[in-house]
């Protein structure tokens, strides 16, 4: 960065600097154009903290959207196997716990979407490690069915599906968001 | 990422001149920083030192992000031990009590690396005496957290057709001796999670998402990681008390008594085939 010259005695001083180095009186801050920080600097000026704290509520609201969608779809897969058990002569006997759980999860995503709008990390955090477990049962369901010699199913057979990476994602996007934005608060109070 | 140039620091306020001389053009000796007089140009700032030496340890991006990486990483290794046992057993077909003791042993040697990875986390909870009250308290609440769970699966069982879980089954069809499911179903599980859930993923997560949050997020991995439905409700239970107990006493060794005692009383159950006759 190019030095600056005091106003007082026109001695360069380093950017940055509050006083100069040869008189001692205070420099001007320089207020033409951008300055670039950091990726994971605070800014302290009050426009840089609305300015980024808006791209972070955006990042946030994803979050929110994201487990808000999948408790949406669970209930929607819950509420398809209830029709289906209704509509089944030969119901199974783990089908009423299998219901249970489908309805459980969809229960704890729409609770995690809720909470996320209060306190978005913890909720993307306790979200990502569900879902990431979720995908896990898949892949041991896929992987048990691929050994009895069964149909493959998701990316490579293992269960995995594209969405469950882009919601996975998104969860880890707003676990970093809420990190930044805690910091942001932190900085601004 | 942009940002206007900040104002100007309110603390950066110049100190008085202690040297005796005024300092002239020539000496060229003023922090840059603070504005305090320097003994030569390129002297360090002893005001601008002793300032940064006063502030405690700043708490960066990076540091946060890697207190929460921790955590995941360590539940996602202990997440894949369980679901490669799960495969394995799906596979053969049966769990024998062998690799019963292979998983266990696997789940051990992780949550032990994690550990002395993360002494800064565990090592402070392990040196704490807590009160003697903490383990009156946690000679009880095993009998209040067995009955919820003996409430709940027998409901689960009743009612959705949940199919109940077997410990003991494993070791008495291979003849072992009842000391063996004892240390690996009661002690191994309740030293190690407690390492890692109460140590490593709430020490970890209460630095970033504070005290009660951390207790959440840890009881809800705690929970969902044994991949068994019908358990659920009173692992969530179980997990909360152990993190409020760990949270409130400082100390892991009530937690880990709660934990072996509550596991001790569901293989005594299963022994005897049922305490209570729902």
């Amino acid at each position: 960065m190019s030095d600056v010259a005091c106003p007082h005695c026109q001695a360069p001083n380093p950017f940055g600097n509050a006083f100069c180095r040869s008189c001692g009186m205070a420099l001007p801050q320089a207020t033409s154009g951008p300055r670039i920080i950091s990726g994971d600097a605070v800014p302290q000026s009050a426009a840089g903290q609305a300015l980024v704290g808006d791209e972070l509520t955006k990042q946030m609201k994803k979050v929110f959207y994201t487990l808000l969608a999948v408790g949406l779809i669970q209930f929607t897969c819950g509420a398809i196997l209830l029709l289906i058990l209704q509509n089944s002569r030969a119901r199974l006997q783990a089908m009423p716990l299998l219901l249970v759980a489908q309805f459980g999860v969809a229960a704890l995503f729409i609770v995690l979407s809720l909470w996320s709008r209060k306190n978005p990390l913890p909720a993307a955090i306790v979200g990502l490690a569900v879902y990431a477990t979720l995908v896990v049962l898949n892949v041991i369901q896929a992987t048990s069915q691929l050994s009895h010699g069964g149909p493959r199913s998701g990316i490579g057979g293992l269960g995995i599906g594209w969405l469950d990476i882009v919601i996975m994602a998104i969860l880890a996007q707003g676990i970093q968001a809420g990190i930044k934005y805690r910091r942001l608060l932190e900085a601004s109070a | 990422m942009t940002d206007m140039h900040p104002e100007p620091d309110s603390e950066l306020t110049p100190p008085q001149v202690v040297d005796d001389g005024i300092p002239t053009a020539r000496m060229a000796c003023f922090c840059g920083q603070c504005g305090a007089v320097l003994p030569a140009s390129d002297a360090v700032c002893q005001v601008c030192l002793e300032r940064t030496m006063r502030k405690a340890p700043e708490r960066t991006y990076a540091s946060e992000m890697g207190q929460i990486k921790s955590a995941m990483r360590l539940y996602f290794a202990l997440l894949g031990v369980s679901a490669v046992t799960i495969i394995v057993v799906l596979a053969t077909g049966d769990l024998t009590a062998e690799g019963d003791m292979v998983a266990a042993s696997a789940m051990s040697l992780v949550v032990l690396l994690w550990a002395i990875m993360r002494r800064d986390c565990v090592r402070g909870l392990l040196l704490k005496r807590p009160d003697i009250g903490w383990y009156l308290l946690a000679l009880g609440c095993p009998i209040a957290t067995f009955l919820l769970a003996s409430a709940s699966i027998h409901l689960l069982v009743k009612y959705c057709g949940a199919v109940n879980l077997e410990y003991l089954a494993p070791y008495e069809r291979g003849g072992w001796s009842f000391a063996w499911p004892v240390l690996l179903v009661c002690v191994q599980p309740a030293v190690f999670e407690e390492l890692a859930f109460r140590g490593v993923i709430q020490g970890s997560m209460e630095t970033v998402v504070g005290p009660w949050q951390a207790v959440f997020v840890s009881a809800a991995m705690f929970a969902i990681l044994h991949l068994s439905i019908p358990s659920l409700p009173h692992l969530l239970t179980l997990g909360l008390m152990l993190g409020w107990m760990r949270m409130r006493s400082g100390s892991i060794y009530p937690g880990m008594i709660v934990h072996s005692l509550h596991n001790l009383l569901v293989l005594f159950d299963e022994r005897s085939g049922g305490f209570i006759k729902w």
